[in-house]
């Protein structure tokens, strides 16, 4: 697993039967398109409650984390699947 | 009649990391503490055919399973899982005991009419659980927690089993005693030294027997036994026999003083889940698990039952500094026993007051932000995430047998 915490631009849906699903996002200058969202997690830190999510492209499994108080997301982890 | 449900998460940790990540589905996985630490925490159901077991080193286990990919732990994911699960549950009934991170009892003798019957709740919550969280659990059903926990126990992995009151005693006939909840391998041995091999023999043992050989524990074995529940507890504290807390250091310690940090911030947990539901101690037991896991334990009096982080802190170095460590230590715990509810009576000296007022203002802040908030100082080195001990739970403290 690599460390990244980097700020990402992220494109999800909010709402319907999954609720709040990443769609796609810019890492490195490359748009990744999410096959499936893998698991989700809530993570506190302080009062704050960050939504966490393992997404794949299909290769490559990543962490984005959102973070409701800033609307902001970042890319926490790149792990390559083995 | 009552009827308990059981829902026990198989190899709980495991199954949510091969679920995050695709590609360890269907393979053998340990999942460790951290990348300093050498022991397999749980095993997926694939290293397990291989003999790899909880609490085996890793080298013990990649010798027994060359193709073990070993994942690092993260409390966050299991904590969460475990409070969506709980909030699954209460859909069922609003008796729900939540034991460890990964097992619960539901009560669900006034609500299984409402879905269908027992068997029918099981297999709901099981397929439930699946679509949620890709994970499988196994569901164990009895008259009480003791036979529902023995169900669950006989139809793991991802089982479903009912045993009616009527059952109880043929099922337990034949079995050995370790498969009772609260018999461990040391009881078994004692109970094979005077012929008791098998649960219904212990159930038909003389009470007489039991007692003079293991004290008043000897009528809550023959109960155990007869497929009963040795006692009843209330929800709310009483019935509470301990709190504690350990934890596994990232790299072992050799002296009391490098333990100073860590003893505190176990204090602290035990005493703010000992403040939080009005309850104090009035022994510390200190365990101790060396780097070759030998482990032993000492305790201390402290008066008068008590929550205060530092008087737990002091009575707990007190015993450290007197142990006369003999080798590095992986793992401490820190343990109030002797609880009782702490009254409400205000304190008579300033000190004590300004002390309670503080214990109160950090209590109040932790509750509201979180966990370690604001803290002690000599805590703030100590904040790393190992894996989340078994008996974590979402809220309360944890009755036992």
């Amino acid at each position: 697993m690599t460390m990244v915490d980097e700020p990402v631009a992220v494109i999800a849906s909010f709402g319907g039967r999954g609720g709040m699903r990443p769609l796609r996002f810019r890492w490195n200058g490359r748009v990744i398109h999410v096959k499936g969202v893998t698991y989700r997690w809530v993570r506190r830190e302080g009062s704050r409650r960050l939504h966490l999510f393992s997404v794949t492209d299909g290769g490559t499994l990543y962490s984005l984390c959102f973070d409701p108080a800033g609307l902001s997301w970042r890319l926490e982890a790149v792990e390559t699947e083995i | 009649m009552r009827t308990m449900l059981l829902v026990d998460m198989d190899a709980f940790f495991a199954s949510v990391e091969q679920r995050r990540n695709p590609a360890l589905r269907g393979r053998p996985i340990g999942v460790i503490g951290s990348d300093h630490r050498t022991v397999i925490t749980t095993a997926s159901y694939e290293a397990r055919r291989y003999g790899v077991k909880t609490g085996m080193n890793i080298y013990e286990a990649k010798r027994l399973c060359p193709g073990l990919v070993l994942v690092i732990g993260d409390n966050d994911r299991y904590i969460h899982t475990s409070e969506a699960l709980k909030d699954l549950y209460l859909r069922y009934t609003p008796e729900v005991e939540i034991y460890s991170v990964d097992e619960a009892f539901l009560d669900i003798t006034g609500s299984c009419h409402l879905f269908g019957g027992p068997l029918e709740v099981g297999r709901r919550i099981k397929e439930e659980v699946k679509g949620l969280f890709g994970i499988n659990a196994t569901v164990g059903i009895g008259p009480n927690r003791v036979v529902a926990k023995l169900a669950a126990e006989l139809s793991k992995p991802d089982g479903l089993r009912w045993i009616k009151a009527e059952e109880v005693e043929g099922v337990l006939a034949d079995l050995p005693t370790e498969m009772l909840w609260g018999v461990g391998r040391r009881v078994s041995e004692r109970l094979r030294a005077i012929g008791i091999t098998r649960c219904g023999e212990l159930g038909r043992a003389p009470a007489g027997l039991l007692r003079a050989r293991f004290g008043i524990v000897g009528e809550r074995l023959k109960a155990l036994g007869q497929g009963r529940e040795p006692e009843a507890r209330d929800r709310c504290g009483e019935g509470v026999r301990s709190i504690g807390h350990s934890t596994t250091f990232p790299r072992d310690l050799c002296s009391p003083a490098e333990m100073e940090g860590w003893i505190l911030r176990l204090s602290e947990m035990v005493g703010s889940r000992a403040r939080r539901h009005g309850l104090g101690g009035r022994t510390v037991s200190v365990v101790v698990r060396y780097r070759s896991f030998e482990t032993f334990s000492r305790r201390k009096g402290m008066g008068q039952a008590t929550n205060d982080t530092h008087r737990i802190f002091h009575t707990a170095m007190d015993i450290l500094n007197s142990a006369g460590l003999k080798e590095p230590v992986r793992l401490l715990g820190v343990v109030i026993s002797g609880i009782e509810p702490v009254s409400g009576q205000v304190p008579i000296f300033e000190e004590q007051r300004r002390r309670a007022a503080l214990l109160e203002a950090v209590d109040g802040v932790n509750r509201r932000h979180g966990p370690f908030t604001l803290t002690w100082a000599p805590c703030l080195k100590r904040l790393r995430k190992g894996v989340i001990a078994p008996a974590w739970r979402p809220s309360g403290v944890r009755r036992s047998l």
